[in-house]
């Protein structure tokens, strides 16, 4: 190795097949999460170029070959234009004039978004796995959720990866700013709308994961049993190979956190499905009839523990001191422990601290390698619509990674 | 040299500032938040510019320091010998006043590596992660600082500045 050369080789930048391959064997995952990461990185590996801007005519003709494989008979799309969204999916809205896929319905005009992939996104993720469970959730009734229409899997018809969805009315956050202040950084919906927002938020989710997944046969999903941590070790073995895909530096303390992992992982007494970014923020309600509407992102859904849902709900970014400046408010809804009593109420499922200790550092490791490892790649390789945005938030990874080092800290005396 | 980065990165700003900026749509959210944040970018880019030589040797000292530690601690033989030799790499390159900081860069990253496949090598040494845990307080310290205006800090003021963390 020559340390004064500046070109030295990034073989995460151009991964041999010997590389990819050498990831998938020390750190076996579920079936679909291998297949979606190694076509990342022979991606990678093919597409040196940078993501370059696509226009809404491109995104329409693409639209528009995925319809016609699925739609049988006429259709009219109208209205086309771009939504502002995060740093991760392109997304485009349109009206959809129709009789349904078999052309036997009445003539009805269906608001849709397409939501697509850039070339590498923030997260990389499965859109079979999404849409097939926003199918179950929304024919179950367990939660509100946009209905699920096509997926383009690979990318086919569209220039990347993407999947269609009906168009939900609501907010993610309220249109005015409550008047009461209150400290912190998570949402503030106010007290009165926070009171009638939060037993449906735990209606929902006890709902979502009182489901029994395990009896679920999915094709995105690999069989899960309770009684084991097997599944727990393929998820760590998930972010753990993200990491060694994407980084651009080496943080040791990722690595030990890493063997804590898979020392420590719980097995599963009840296997739900976990939306894995539950919070506020990330469901709309109707404003007038304060009702939640739809329950939105759900690309990095799996089946696993319910605390890993619930201990990302509590953590302290999402939440905000309420108006006596001294009660924190989990996810801006409730009080921690009253939440977590409501919870085990509506679910009739224990809430174990110690595995709500042991998926918070999870949720924090996942996290950090998101923001420093995925979020540096997808920067450096000019990958994305929004590389400025995204290497912006990759300016919290340290902040995160403390507070992984202050949980493992508590841990690990 | 003339002009040098410091003010190739301020003209550039500038110009984007009082020139590009106006001239965008007000109603391009898109456009206008990314010009935001890539003048964001651009300024904290130029105030880091006489820091970095400084952030990345104080990296390189944390991480040398991490690397003899548990090399006295002993484990696995897996992935010691690459560390030994990464170590005396970086040694070198501390002393050396002709390192520049992309070199700097390439070292502390390829030091990194090794101590990260040391640790990998060692899931159960639970020594070791206490170490590791304990060690990354500095650097990460360190990165916080880097970062700091950028906003995340909740309490920025708990978190000692660059020039305060190299001095």
């Amino acid at each position: 190795m020559t340390h004064s050369d500046p070109t030295l080789f990034d073989h995460r930048q151009q991964p041999s097949a010997a590389f990819i391959d050498t990831l998938r064997q020390r750190f076996p995952t579920e079936q679909e999460v291998d297949k979606v990461l190694t076509q990342k990185m022979l991606n990678r590996a093919n597409r040196q170029q940078p993501y370059a801007p696509l226009t809404l005519a491109e995104l329409i003709a693409g639209t528009t070959r995925l319809l016609d494989k699925h739609i049988d008979g006429k259709y009219t799309l109208s209205n086309p234009r771009w939504l502002s969204g995060g740093a991760s999916m392109l997304q485009m809205a349109f009206d959809l004039q129709w009789r349904g896929i078999n052309n036997d319905g009445d003539a009805v005009c269906t608001p849709m978004v397409l939501r697509m992939s850039p070339m590498e996104p923030v997260v990389e993720t499965s859109f079979l796995r999404e849409s097939e469970i926003v199918k179950r959730v929304g024919s179950l009734g367990l939660m509100p959720v946009p209905a699920c229409y096509w997926i383009d899997e690979v990318g086919a018809y569209l220039p990347y990866p993407a999947i269609v969805y009906g168009f939900v009315n609501g907010v993610a956050k309220p249109s005015a700013i409550p008047s009461t202040q209150v400290t912190g950084i998570g949402l503030n919906f106010g007290p009165e709308l926070r009171q009638k927002l939060a037993p449906q938020v735990i209606a929902q989710i006890a709902r979502l994961h009182t489901y029994d997944a395990s009896t679920l046969h999915l094709p995105g999903f690999d069989p899960i049993t309770p009684g084991s941590s097997a599944s727990v070790i393929k998820e760590i073995n998930w972010w753990h190979r993200v990491w060694e895909e994407d980084r651009g530096e080496e943080e040791p303390l990722i690595q030990a956190a890493a063997n804590w992992l898979r020392r420590n992982a719980p097995p599963l007494d009840h296997v739900s499905i976990i939306h894995n970014d539950l919070r506020s923020g990330n469901f709309l309600f109707d404003e007038d009839k304060a009702e939640i509407t739809a329950w939105l992102d759900w690309e990095l859904v799996s089946l696993g523990d319910r605390h890993q849902d619930l201990g990302w709900m509590l953590s302290y970014q999402f939440g905000h001191f309420a108006e006596d400046g001294k009660t924190f408010l989990a996810s801006g809804l409730m009080p921690t422990a009253e939440l977590l009593q409501a919870y085990q109420i509506a679910t009739g499922l224990p809430v174990d601290p110690a595995r709500l200790k042991y998926y918070d550092i999870l949720n924090t490791w996942k996290a950090a390698i998101i923001v420093m490892g995925t979020g540096y790649r997808v920067a450096k390789g000019g990958k994305s619509h929004q590389d400025v945005v995204v290497s912006w938030l990759s300016g919290i990874g340290y902040l995160v990674l403390e507070n992984l080092r202050n949980a493992m800290t508590e841990v690990t005396v | 040299m003339i002009p040098d980065i410091e003010l190739q990165l301020q003209v550039i700003t500038k110009s984007l500032k009082d020139n590009v900026l106006p001239a965008i749509d007000s109603h391009n959210q898109l456009a206008q938040q990314q010009m935001q944040l890539a003048l964001a970018s651009l300024e904290i880019a130029m105030n880091h510019l006489p820091l970095v030589h400084g952030t990345l040797r104080r990296d390189l000292s944390i991480q040398c320091e991490l690397a003899e530690n548990i090399l006295a601690m002993g484990g696995n033989a897996q992935g010691i010998t690459p560390l030994q030799e990464e170590l005396a790499h970086a040694r070198h390159a501390l002393q050396d006043p002709a390192a520049g900081f992309t070199q700097l860069q390439i070292i502390v990253r390829a030091l990194r590596d090794c101590i990260g496949q040391v640790i990998a090598a060692n899931p159960t040494h639970t020594d070791l992660e206490k170490l590791v845990i304990g060690s990354c307080a500095a650097t990460l310290s360190l990165g916080r600082a880097w970062n700091k205006p950028m906003g995340f800090e909740p309490d920025p003021a708990a978190v000692a500045g660059l020039h305060t963390q190299l001095n």
